[in-house]
């Protein structure tokens, strides 16, 4: 056995990639993590699986994207570091009398993950719905995005407010 | 403090334990971190009566881990003390009566106010076991910031949250 006493290990072009604190909890400031809102609430259509623009980081609510790896021009999350990644999509529709809201994590172009939340008929209610995912991104061509579908009867918007309408993930 | 610079961390009998580019650490086999930041704990102290229309906190008495000790069953939040990024989630029951019209809603809070939120109704009152679930990734400070859970529900009658780990649970970890 060996032990390597430091508090910070870098990569040999000198970029931080783990901290080691007193307590020996390790910090890694660089992995690959996103969590994303909407600049403005989207209105999705009646019974249409639906693209949600995620294109605001909102970092002054708490948002971010370590990496620079989520493009919100074109609402993904493509990273360019392979491995497993764990993701989490939140959605809430807005003054809508669906029965059902679903909420889909798509991964080039397939659904993976799919969560629907319920309501029966009542008036004005903001249902949400919720899901996660694990999965093997390439670190390349691999990218996932979120959509959502509902039964409204006509369109209605997603709630603009972060933490209603949010999607996240992060390297394992 | 002392800096090392490596591309690759191996353990003594050289099997590739990570690989370390862009400050990006990519394991290739699991390495166990200790002390790593994380909790789970559970409501287990009998059902929780909450305020009708008031956003309540709910409280976990039970700890079934604690790494770092940052959860407090004192007042029942998470103030990690290391800053950086965390996955929190929780799954809760409230059980019993809803009124027509019920709206209930969980929440992770940050400081007091809303981190996530998701909310569910019921049209048609009766007798239930509803579940909720909720995570998020959330940044804290390693000093003031704190994260607790709170529940809401209105209408004519308020089950209360559910007693048990399966039923009612907060955890999370520095990711």
């Amino acid at each position: 056995m060996s032990i390597l006493r430091t508090n910070q290990i870098q990569d040999t072009s000198g970029n931080s990639a783990m901290m080691i604190n007193s307590n020996g909890v390790i910090n890694q400031p660089n992995k690959p993590m996103f969590q994303v809102g909407l600049s403005a609430a989207q209105s999705i259509p009646n019974a249409t699986v639906s693209l949600v623009n995620f294109n605001d980081i909102q970092t002054s609510s708490g948002g971010f994207n370590i990496g620079g790896y989520f493009d919100t021009g074109n609402y993904w999350f493509k990273p360019l570091v392979a491995g497993y990644y764990y993701f989490d999509a939140q959605l809430v529709i807005e003054n809508a009398t669906p029965d059902y809201l679903g909420v889909y994590i798509y991964k080039n172009g397939t659904e993976i993950r799919y969560n629907v939340g319920t309501e029966s008929n009542a008036a004005n209610a903001y249902v949400g719905a919720h899901t996660s995912t694990f999965t093997y991104m390439n670190g390349s061509t691999d990218y996932v995005n979120v959509y959502a579908l509902h039964n409204s009867g006509s369109s209605k918007n997603l709630q603009i407010t972060f933490g209603r309408t949010q999607f996240g993930g992060y390297m394992i | 403090m002392s800096v090392v610079r490596v591309n690759q961390l191996q353990d003594t009998s050289t099997n590739v334990a990570a690989n370390v580019s862009g400050g990006v650490v990519t394991f290739s086999n699991r390495i166990i971190q200790p002390a790593k930041i994380a909790f789970k704990a559970g409501k287990t102290d009998g059902n929780q009566s909450i305020s009708n229309s008031s956003l309540t906190q709910v409280t976990f008495n039970s700890i079934l881990l604690n790494d770092g000790s940052c959860y407090s069953t004192g007042n029942n939040r998470f103030t990690p003390n290391v800053a950086g990024n965390y996955f929190l989630y929780t799954a809760l029951q409230l059980t019993g009566v809803f009124g027509d019209n019920a709206t209930y809603y969980i929440t992770i809070r940050k400081n007091g106010s809303v981190e996530v939120y998701n909310e569910n109704k019921v049209w048609e009152g009766g007798s239930f076991s509803l579940t909720r679930s909720a995570s998020s990734l959330c940044t804290a400070n390693g000093s003031s910031d704190y994260f607790d859970i709170a529940v809401f529900v209105n209408g004519s009658s308020t089950p209360p949250v559910r007693s048990g780990f399966a039923f009612t649970q907060f955890g999370g970890y520095l990711i």
